[in-house]
């Protein structure tokens, strides 16, 4: 059964383009990735999910639910986490969770308790004395204390120390144990790929590639920098999953994917002054699923 | 109705502050009143130097000023200006201050229809003013008690109150209007402020130049507090169309707020 189901989903600005002709379905009981280079279309998609925008086309479908028609029925079961935290900044945090609490009908002071806990929140603090960091802590709990069944985070993990987004993760972990589906839009791919059963990527407003994390796990792309004054270029020309080559004098910059082998057995031959082999940017990774679209 | 208690919460502080500015102007300009009918004459000839348009510009009528009444309208009116800067605030804040302070996205994710949170929000700012005028009333009506043994008509006092609060409340839904329609609302009490002083200075002008198509445009011109005075009532005609102007503004406050884009 599917807990999201986007049909179609186009949203402009006028003539600007957020999203175009988005499909997707986000299973119950998934951590679903959503991953793009800003200015991509997640938050679009995400805010037209949780009606504060609304689409030009399409539709969005949440439990079964009409997104808009029944925006309030699905709010019960939906925990948000927007990319950047703002709230009333004269409150204490307890007095705004306990704020955010009552719009559930339930008892939600003991997952307080607990997040709180967990995350090392004061919650005697005012808001306005607390760090990016703390807010966003509130952000989590806020967006998780009332045991919702769809979570979602649009880039949770800025601001936060990476001990921090350990345990944050390690939290999204036990949610998703419970039977939790999580929508996790981000655009470091690592942080997808340590948490993601499956993952969408999107660029300029659509979706380009749709694939289980197993898949994309394999897919491992390098970054390959090497300095030597062997001519590298031929042997290089001639090992398939290589892209993007770069050749400066003695320098070679590429992205490859694939196995290995070929290219540390090339190298074992030859006298090298440098080599740097690297995670490409996202953005690289980016342009050549692009250009492999384009292609096609 | 958490939307609505949480709301009076955020502005008890600042509705303190406003009664308590109010409360102190006008005593101090209640007190006024005494000497200034101690010396009735004399002040009546100082007022009869200054030319009409400038008497009829603020208001100064010399049938009722020198009544309890029509010194309290006089005086009235200046607080009315200050209630109406607060309805205005009230109404442009309801959403908008949501949105500039990017707590929109908080509230508008949460189980609430956007048509309850408007309404607790109208609700708020309604009982905020109710409140406010309720104070101020009470304390004109002991001020009254104190200051004059006869000359008492709490019937036109009464009336000039729920004058001003219509007045005022139209000013909300025209403030709610303006921020829900604007994108982005900052400098909420700038804005009030010019948006209730524009229409003051059309008041004027409408008084000065004598021109009545000028009394439709400005609030302040729907319940002349000198004609209550003198009819103890209302002119039908304005009564009716500060309801239809206030039912008209919040019947679009409630349709624009459903389609209303809430961007991040």
């Amino acid at each position: 059964m599917n807990t999201i189901e986007i049909s179609n989903l186009s949203k402009f600005y006028g003539k600007n383009r957020g999203v175009l002709d988005i499909d997707l379905n986000v299973r119950e009981g998934e951590i679903f990735g959503f991953i793009g280079p800003n200015g991509a279309g997640k938050s679009t998609t995400i805010r037209t999910m949780l009606n504060l925008i609304s689409p030009t086309r399409g539709e969005i479908r949440i439990f079964g639910m009409d997104s808009v028609k029944e925006a309030e029925k699905i709010a019960q079961h939906i925990g948000y986490l927007p990319s950047e935290v703002f709230y009333y900044d004269d409150m204490k945090v307890k007095d705004l969770l306990n704020y955010s609490a009552s719009f559930y009908n339930k008892d939600c002071s003991k997952r307080i308790r607990e997040l709180s806990e967990l995350l090392e929140l004061d919650l005697n603090r005012k808001i306005e004395d607390l760090s990016y960091g703390n807010r966003k802590k509130v952000g989590i709990v806020q967006g998780l204390l009332h045991d919702p069944k769809l979570i979602i985070l649009d880039e949770p993990t800025s601001g936060l120390d990476p001990l921090m987004q350990q345990k944050f993760f390690q939290l999204l972990l036990d949610e998703n144990r419970r039977g939790k589906t999580i929508f996790f839009s981000s655009h470091i791919l690592s942080e997808v790929q340590k948490l993601c059963h499956r993952v969408a990527i999107i660029k300029e407003g659509e979706i380009i590639k749709l694939q289980d994390m197993a898949t994309l796990k394999k897919e491992t792309y390098k970054r390959f920098t090497i300095e030597t004054g062997h001519s590298l270029e031929e042997a290089l020309g001639q090992i398939e999953g290589i892209s993007d080559l770069f050749v400066s004098e003695n320098l070679y910059r590429f992205i490859y994917k694939g196995d290995l082998n070929p290219i540390t057995g090339l190298l074992s031959g030859i006298h090298i002054q440098d080599i740097l082999i690297e995670e490409p940017t996202l953005e690289e990774i980016f342009l050549h699923y692009y250009e492999k679209e384009e292609e096609k | 109705m958490n939307v609505y208690v949480q709301e009076l919460r955020f502005l008890r502080k600042s509705t303190l502050i406003w009664n308590l500015s109010l409360f102190l102007s006008l005593v101090l300009m209640l007190l006024i009143y005494p000497p200034m009918m101690e010396e009735g004459e004399s002040f009546l000839k100082v007022l009869q130097s200054y030319p009409p348009e400038f008497l009829a510009a603020f208001s100064i009528n010399f049938d009722t000023f020198m009544s309890f009444n029509g010194f309290f309208g006089y005086i009235q009116l200046y607080v009315l200006l200050a209630l109406c800067v607060l309805a205005m605030n009230l109404g442009l804040s309801a959403l908008g201050k949501e949105i500039s302070g990017k707590t929109a996205d908080f509230i508008l994710t949460k189980p609430i229809t956007r048509r309850r949170f408007l309404t607790e929000k109208i609700l708020s700012a309604f009982t905020i003013l109710t409140l406010t005028n309720l104070f101020l009333g009470f304390t004109t009506v002991l001020m009254n008690f104190l200051l004059v043994k006869e000359d008492r008509n709490l019937t036109v006092l009464l009336l000039i109150y729920i004058g001003g609060f219509l007045i005022q409340i139209l000013f909300l839904s025209l403030g709610l209007f303006l921020g829900i329609l604007r994108k982005r609302v900052r400098f909420i009490t700038s804005l009030s402020l010019s948006i209730v002083f524009i229409f003051y200075i059309v008041s004027m002008l409408s008084q000065i130049l004598k021109k009545d198509f000028l009394n439709y445009l400005t609030p302040f011109r729907y319940f002349d507090f000198n004609q209550i005075i003198l009819d103890s009532g209302y002119e039908m005609t304005y009564l009716l169309l500060s309801v239809v102007l206030i039912l008209f503004f919040t019947a679009l406050s409630y349709l624009l707020i459903q389609k209303k884009e809430i961007h991040g």
